[in-house]
């Protein structure tokens, strides 16, 4: 049997506040868990033995996606990537998140995942973080102290290190209002289907009425300790028209920016080669899903 | 530290006592003895234990069995209703698509699922939706053929 | 995996000598570091724990200074393990302190650390990652201990 002889107990609160306190009140080892899909494997995998499980399945709040009236959208942090994938609720440049969504592993780990536990637990190889920073969305989060909120970029800290904690658990990711002019672009680059990202990009854009970008953010993923925004490119694109020449010399500021490894996905020399390509390919396929619209 | 747990599985409810750690997979396999289900990674990525959680494909190897309560879980023993095989599964047998049958259920029950939503689908759709499931004997066109024709015989 | 790093604090090398080999100083110091004792003539034990997102690995660690010049150059091995056995580490590192032509010290710090067992998946590139990150946090917290005590005085 693969029962585990510990002692660890099981909580399904239907608040946010009793899971707080759920977790407080057990300490350090208290893990919440979401989908499952990570800390199962690692608990299988004898990684991590929690004192005290605390479900977040049964609060109904963190299952809810919402449009609201400003026209941000409200992520709750249970919500399985296969829901994200296919939200009607993100449209424009809000698209850079859904099409994450569905490039996550397969479509069984997908019905499991949840956004809030796939961020909180930031694997550098992660498909959320670098949409995430792209769509410049910001975390909600829930403590002993009560509720805050951050900017997705300095809730990614690296190499499996967020802004969390001890005791706080992520409630929601809220995406700002987008122009209906905008469009969103996620791409990745995997050995096989399902795997994590070998690397990644994600990109979200703006145009007036002649087709020159006014504003545009850029993150890469699989490529660093977390998602890698690139503020130079990003300034190098707006006012173009995203011509080859000023694609190719933004890829070159982005490139300079990336702090990648060697891993069994692949090398890092490799690693910085097919950057430039994802990101020609993001701003290829941009193009294309926006010219239907005109 | 065991609790007890109430499941719902193939439209029986059963009362299991397991501990906070024990996955719905063990449940399955060492108490309720429904052996269909294979242990293959334990890791979520080989897709032998999947399982439908309310007609939603998941892997039982990383479902709690503490987590689910009150959900209705369909395993290969319960997919046959009133001992009639469903469409995808004979069209496995007609299409010889099992070899040690290791994958077999966790393709089964994917494949199901998937039917139900797109019943017209495309050669890639349907590898697309078979991704996360491996099979280490056939090369999957068996597979994939047993799915076009389940499909083309207009069932799931 | 071979880790080196240098790093300049605005404090006299006698002082920055006195802090390195004072295991009480080290224990604020050293990331995950929960305590330090002596357990006999230059051989020390002490709890280190390091977390790679929600795994925690907590290692027992015999730290033993296998050679050293005083006020200059330190040499130490260490080994450790998790209570389970599950993760073994071991290390061997050199601490050199010179003095800067401007006043202050410089500390150059080289480590040779195999780690195998469950923490030796995340393999040899993400690990260093994590140590690097690790040893920004030393640097970090021994500047402003050194810094800090120099203006007290
Ligand atoms: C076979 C396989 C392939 C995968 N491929 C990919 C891939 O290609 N791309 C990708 O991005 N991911 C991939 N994943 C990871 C997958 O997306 C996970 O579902 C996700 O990373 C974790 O989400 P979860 O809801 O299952 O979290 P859980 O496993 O429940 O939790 C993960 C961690 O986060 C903590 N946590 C959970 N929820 C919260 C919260 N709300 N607040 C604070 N902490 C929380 C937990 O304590 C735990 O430490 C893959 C997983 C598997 C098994
Ligand atoms: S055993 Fe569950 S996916 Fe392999
Ligand atoms: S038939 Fe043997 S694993 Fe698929």
């Amino acid at each position: 049997m693969l029962t585990s002889m510990t002692k660890t107990d099981f909580q399904k609160p239907k608040t946010v506040e009793e899971a707080v306190t759920l977790l407080k009140e057990a300490g350090d080892d208290a893990r919440p868990i979401s989908g499952g899909a990570t800390l199962v494997a690692l608990m299988n995998a004898r990684l991590v033995q929690p004192s005290r499980l605390v479900s977040l399945s049964a609060i109904d709040e963190l299952t809810q996606c919402t449009y609201q009236s400003d026209g941000s959208v409200r992520i709750g942090a249970m919500r399985r990537h296969r829901q994200t994938a296919f939200e009607s609720n993100l449209k424009a440049a809000h698209q850079v998140v859904s099409g994450a969504a569905s490039q996550i592993a397969n479509p069984p780990v997908r019905n499991m995942g949840t956004i809030g536990g796939s961020i909180s637990f930031a694997d550098p190889a992660a498909d959320y973080p670098p949409s995430l920073v792209a769509a410049n969305a910001e975390i909600e989060i829930a403590g002993p102290e009560g509720r805050r909120r951050i900017p997705a970029e300095e809730f990614f800290l690296g190499w499996y290190e967020t802004a969390l904690e001890p005791g706080e658990i992520v409630t929601a990711v809220i995406l700002p209002p987008v122009s209906e002019s905008s469009v969103g672009q996620y791409e990745k680059l995997c050995r096989i289907a399902g795997d994590f990202a070998l690397a990644s990009v994600a990109v979200t854009i703006d145009f007036n009425a002649s087709n020159t970008v006014t504003s545009l953010r850029l993150a890469v993923g699989g490529c660093g300790g977390g998602p890698i925004r690139v503020e130079a490119a990003e300034q190098a694109l707006i006012g173009t028209k995203l011509e080859l020449d000023a694609v190719v010399d933004a890829a070159e500021l982005v490139v300079a920016e990336l702090d990648p490894i060697d891993d069994v996905r692949g090398s890092a020399e490799y690693r910085l080669k097919v950057v430039p390509r994802l990101l020609q390919r993001a701003f290829n396929n941009l193009v294309e899903t926006r010219e239907p619209a005109q | 530290m065991s609790q007890p747990v109430t499941l719902t599985v193939n439209g029986k409810t059963s009362d299991v006592s397991c501990g906070a750690t024990t996955t719905l997979l063990t449940v399955l396999r060492d108490t309720l003895a429904l052996t269909g289900s294979k242990r293959g990674c334990n890791q979520g990525v080989c897709g032998a234990c999947t399982v439908l959680v309310d007609g939603a494909p998941m892997r039982s190897c990383l479902t709690l069995a503490a987590n689910i309560e009150g959900q209705n879980i369909t395993t290969i023993e319960g997919l046959p209703e009133g001992g009639d095989l469903k469409p995808i599964q004979q069209a496995i047998i007609d299409s010889d698509a099992v070899q040690c049958g290791f994958c077999t259920s966790g393709m089964i029950l994917t494949a199901h699922e998937f039917l139900q939503r797109n019943s017209n689908p495309s050669i890639d759709e349907i590898r697309t939706a078979l991704s996360g499931n491996i099979c280490r004997c056939s090369g999957y066109r068996k597979i994939v053929d047993a799915v076009a024709l389940a499909a083309s015989r207009g069932g799931a | 995996m071979q880790i080196e790093q240098s790093f300049t604090v605005d404090a006299p090398r006698s002082r920055v000598w006195t802090l390195i080999r004072d295991p009480e100083q080290m224990i604020a110091c050293v990331p995950g570091c929960e305590s330090i004792e002596e357990t006999g003539p230059d051989t020390y034990r002490a709890a280190v724990t390091v977390s790679v997102g929600p795994i925690k690995a907590r290692f027992s660690m015999a730290i033993a200074v296998i050679e050293e010049t005083v006020m200059e150059y330190v040499r130490t091995e260490s080994k450790g393990e998790e209570g389970s056995r599950a993760s073994i580490v071991q290390a061997i590192s050199d601490m050199r302190l010179t003095d800067m032509p401007e006043g202050g010290t410089e500390i150059h710090y080289s480590s040779t650390v195999e780690i195998s067992g469950r923490l030796g998946r995340y393999g040899a590139g993400m690990m260093k990652k994590i140590a690097t990150r690790l040893a920004a946090k030393f640097e970090e917290s021994f500047r402003a201990l050194a810094e800090k005590q120099e203006e007290v005085c």
